[in-house]
C-alpha cells in the first residue's frame, strides 16, 4: 500500500467513525451537512484518543489492528443503530441556515481567497517542515514517538510532564502506526486538517447569524492571525486546545439557540475531549459548567427538574472523559501535580494582577500574533454598544470572554505558572493560553459588526 | 437601497483611496529617516512579518519604529481623514454624518489596515518562507530538510541507531552541556527526541543502563569506564559506547 493510502486511511477511519457518531447522537436532528462533517473530524480524534487510553490502561500493547479493527466495528455498529432509530422518528426537526446574499461583492472574494491561500500554506508548512520546535522535541512529538516504538503507556511514570494529556501524542502515534515508519512530516497532516475543519465548523455556525459574506469574513479574521496559523502546522497541543474548546462554545450556543438538547450531549463530549488535549481544558470545563448551569438558571420557561436533568445531560459525560485520565494518571500511576500547578497565597500576590494585566495588554495589542483584531474587538464593543443590550449571543460570548482573561488572572496571581504568564517566562506561555480563546473575540467582531436581520435577533437569537 | 449601496461604495473608495496616501505617506517617511529605499523598508517589514514563532510572534520593527503602532496610527488618522472627506463630499456638507456612517467608516478602515497587515504577511510567506523551503529542502524524504536545522544531531543519532539496529537501550547521557536551560537544554531535547530508541531522558529504575552518549565532552575517552566499549568515535568530544556484554 503506498503512504498518500496509509494516510488516506489514517485520516479517514476516525472521520468516518466521528460521522457515525455523531449522526448517531443527533438522530432525528438535522444540522447542514458542511456542519457534521466538519465536527465528525474532531469527534472522530477524541473517540480515537480515548479508545487508545482504554488500551493503554488494560495494557493491551498497540498495533494497527488492535486499534483500528474495534472501531471500524463500532462505525458499523453507530451507523446501523442510526439507520434503525431513523425509521422509527416521526418528526424530524431541520435548523437550516438563513438565506444566502446573492451578491458577493469585493469582500467576499477577497476574503474567500485569502482563506484559501492561508489553508494551503498551512499544508503546505506542516508537510514540508518536520518536527523542529520546542514542545514537539521535549513533550509532544516524542511521547508519540515512544508510544510508536514501545506500543505501551508503560513509560509514562517515567516521562517529563508524565500529567499531561496525551490527545496529540495518541493521534500523532496513530497515524505513524498507520504509516507503518515515523514520519516526521506525515504525522502532522492532522493539523491543517483540524484547521479546515475549524474554519468549516467557523463559518457554517456564523452563518445561522448573519449572512454568508460576514461568515466568510469571520473565517478571514481567523487566518488574519499569524500565531493562529503557525499553530495549524506545528506539533503543538495548543491548536488542539482551541479547536474543542470553540466546539464546546458553538455548540451551548447553538443548544440555546434551538433548544436542542441533543446539541448540549455534543458540547459534553467536546468539553470532555478538550481536557485530555491539555491540563487547561479541566479549567475551561469548569467555565462551561458555570456558563451551562448560569444559562439554565436564568431560564425561566423550564422547570427545576428539567433544568437539574439539562445540567447533568452535560456534566456527566464531560465529567466521565475527564476523571477517565484523572484517575488514571493521579491516582493509579500516582503522578505529582506539575510545579506550575501548585497553589501560592498570600496577600502579597495580589501585585501580580498588575504584571499580569500588563503582559495581556502587551501580547493582545503589541506582539505580531493576532493582527489587529482586538483592536476591533475594543472599538466595535465602543461602537456598537447597544447591540450588547440586544443580543444574548454577545453577552454570552462577553461572559466567557472575561471569563477566560479572569482564568489567566486566578492563574497567574494563586499559582506558580506567575514566572509564565508574566514573569520573566510569560512570553513562553501566554499568548499560546490568549490562542485557547482567541475564536471568541473574531466572533464578538463579526456579531457586532454585521447586520443582523430583525427576525433572527428577536426569534432565534438566545 | 440604492444610495445606501453607493454611500457604501464611496465610504470604501474614499477609505482605500485614503490608506493608500497614507501609507506611502509614513513608509516614505520611514525609509528617509532611516536612509533607506521603500522597497527595501517594504521588503524588511515583509520579511519580519511572517516569522514562525511559537511561543510568540513579535511585531516587526524598522528603525526602531513599531510597524503595528505605526500601522495603528496609519489607521487613525485615516478615518479622520475619510471622515471629513466624507463631510466635504456629501450633498449637504453642514449636516453631521449619522453615527451608523461613523461606524461603518471605521469598520472599513480598518478591515483595510488587516488587510495591510495579511499582505505583508503573504509577501514574507511568499518572498521567505516558502522558497527558503522549498528550494533547498524539498524532497520527498525528510532527512534532507534536518540539515537545514540540526545537522549534527540527526546525524550523530542516526549512526547511534544504526549501531545497535535501532534496539531499545537505556544510556547515561554524559555532556559538559548546561542542560538547565538555554542552548545546552533544547540540544538535550531535540537529541532526545532522535535518538530514541536510545533512551536519554527516561529514569527507569528496573531499567539497567547498558550505553552511555558521551556528546559534547572535553576528553570524552575517559568516561567510557572499562565495562563499556566504545562503538563509535565521532571525535574527541563526541563517543557512543555500549556496555561488553550488551
Amino acid at each position: 500500500m503506498t503512504t498518500a493510502m496509509q494516510l488516506f486511511i489514517s485520516i479517514w477511519v476516525p472521520w468516518i467513525l466521528g460521522y457515525a457518531c455523531i449522526l448517531y447522537i443527533l438522530g432525528r436532528v438535522r444540522l447542514p451537512f458542511l456542519l457534521i462533517l466538519s465536527l465528525s473530524f474532531g469527534m472522530g480524534l477524541g473517540v480515537l484518543c480515548q479508545w487508545m487510553l482504554f488500551l493503554g490502561m488494560l495494557r493491551v500493547p498497540y498495533h494497527l489492528d488492535i486499534i483500528g479493527i474495534p472501531l471500524i466495528i463500532i462505525t458499523v455498529l453507530f451507523f446501523a443503530a442510526y439507520l434503525f432509530n431513523r425509521k422509527k422518528a416521526a418528526q424530524q426537526p431541520r435548523y437550516l441556515l438563513p438565506e444566502k446574499t446573492q451578491k458577493k461583492g469585493t469582500i467576499f472574494w477577497l476574503s474567500f481567497f485569502y482563506v484559501i491561500f492561508v489553508v494551503f500554506v498551512a499544508f503546505w508548512m506542516a508537510l514540508t517542515i518536520p518536527v523542529f520546535s520546542w514542545d514537539a522535541f521535549a513533550t509532544v512529538a516524542f511521547k508519540a514517538k515512544i508510544l510508536f516504538i514501545e506500543k505501551t503507556l508503560a513509560f509514562l511514570p517515567y516521562s517529563s510532564h508524565a500529567a499531561y494529556p496525551l490527545h496529540t501524542p495518541f493521534v500523532e502515534a496513530w497515524i505513524a502506526f498507520n504509516l507503518g515508519i515515523w514520519d516526521d512530516q506525515l504525522i502532522k497532516i492532522v493539523f491543517p486538517l483540524t484547521l479546515c475543519s475549524f474554519l468549516l465548523i467557523n463559518y457554517v455556525f456564523l452563518r445561522y447569524f448573519m449572512d454568508n459574506k460576514w461568515a466568510l469574513f469571520g473565517c478571514f479574521l481567523f487566518c488574519s492571525s499569524a500565531f493562529f496559523v503557525a499553530h495549524a502546522t506545528i506539533s503543538y497541543r495548543d491548536f488542539f486546545m482551541a479547536y474543542y474548546n470553540a466546539l464546546v462554545v458553538i455548540l451551548i450556543l447553538l443548544w440555546r439557540k434551538f433548544d436542542e438538547d441533543r446539541l448540549l450531549f455534543l458540547a459534553s463530549l467536546f468539553a470532555g475531549f478538550a481536557t485530555f488535549v491539555k491540563i487547561e481544558g479541566q479549567l475551561y470545563l469548569g467555565i462551561s459548567i458555570l456558563l451551562v448551569v448560569l444559562l439554565l438558571m436564568s431560564d425561566r420557561r423550564i422547570g427545576f427538574r428539567k433544568k437539574i436533568n439539562k445540567s447533568l445531560l452535560f456534566l456527566i459525560p464531560s465529567l466521565l472523559i475527564w476523571l477517565n485520565y484523572f484517575v488514571y494518571n493521579r491516582l493509579i500511576l500516582g503522578i505529582m501535580v506539575e510545579q506550575k500547578g501548585t497553589i501560592e497565597l498570600g496577600w502579597e500576590q495580589l501585585g501580580r494582577i498588575n504584571d499580569i494585566l500588563n503582559k495581556l495588554f502587551i501580547d493582545c495589542f503589541y506582539s505580531g500574533n493576532w493582527n489587529f483584531v482586538w483592536y476591533l474587538l475594543v472599538f466595535s464593543l465602543c461602537l456598537q454598544l447597544e447591540k450588547v443590550f440586544r443580543s444574548q449571543a454577545i453577552k454570552i460570548l462577553l461572559f466567557l470572554l472575561l471569563c477566560f482573561l479572569g482564568n489567566i488572572i486566578l492563574l497567574g496571581t494563586l499559582t506558580a505558572s506567575y514566572v509564565w504568564l508574566a514573569g520573566k517566562l510569560w512570553y513562553q506561555t501566554l499568548s499560546r493560553l490568549v490562542l485557547h480563546f482567541y475564536p471568541v473575540c473574531v466572533w464578538l467582531v463579526v456579531l457586532l459588526n454585521a447586520p443582523m436581520a430583525p427576525h433572527q435577533e428577536q426569534k432565534q437569537d438566545p | 437601497m440604492r444610495d445606501s449601496n453607493n454611500s457604501n461604495k464611496k465610504i470604501i473608495f474614499l477609505s482605500v483611496l485614503s490608506a493608500v496616501l497614507l501609507f506611502l505617506a509614513l513608509f516614505s517617511w520611514l525609509s528617509l529617516s532611516c536612509h533607506k529605499s521603500l522597497g527595501a523598508v517594504l521588503k524588511q517589514v515583509a520579511l519580519n512579518s511572517f516569522k514562525g514563532g511559537y511561543n510568540v510572534l513579535l511585531s516587526p520593527f524598522v528603525c526602531k519604529v513599531s510597524i503595528k503602532i505605526l500601522l495603528l496610527c496609519l489607521g487613525l488618522a485615516c478615518f479622520f481623514m475619510v471622515f471629513v472627506l466624507d463631510i466635504l463630499f456629501s450633498k449637504d456638507y453642514r449636516s453631521s454624518p449619522s453615527l451608523s456612517r461613523l461606524k461603518k467608516i471605521f469598520l472599513v478602515v480598518f478591515v483595510i489596515i488587516c488587510c495591510m497587515t495579511n499582505g505583508f504577511q503573504v509577501m514574507g510567506i511568499l518572498g521567505d518562507y516558502l522558497p527558503k523551503y522549498s528550494n533547498k529542502y524539498f524532497t520527498k524524504s525528510s532527512d534532507k530538510k534536518y540539515v537545514k536545522f540540526v545537522t549534527q544531531l540527526d546525524a550523530y543519532a542516526r549512526v547511534c541507531q544504526g549501531l545497535l539496529s535501532y534496539r531499545y537501550c537505556r544510556a547515561e547521557f554524559i555532556t559538559d552541556l548546561d542542560l538547565q536551560e538555554g542552548f545546552g537544554m533544547t540540544t538535550h531535547r531535540m537529541l532526545a527526541y532522535f535518538l530514541y530508541p536510545i533512551d536519554i531522558r527516561h529514569e527507569k529504575p528496573e531499567e539497567q543502563i547498558n550505553c552511555k552518549v558521551i556528546f559534547q565532552k572535553d576528553k570524552a575517552m575517559d568516561y567510557v569506564g572499562k565495562e563499556y566499549k566504545a562503538l563509535k568515535v565521532f571525535n574527541e568530544k563526541n563517543i557512543f559506547a555500549v556496555r561488553n556484554d550488551f
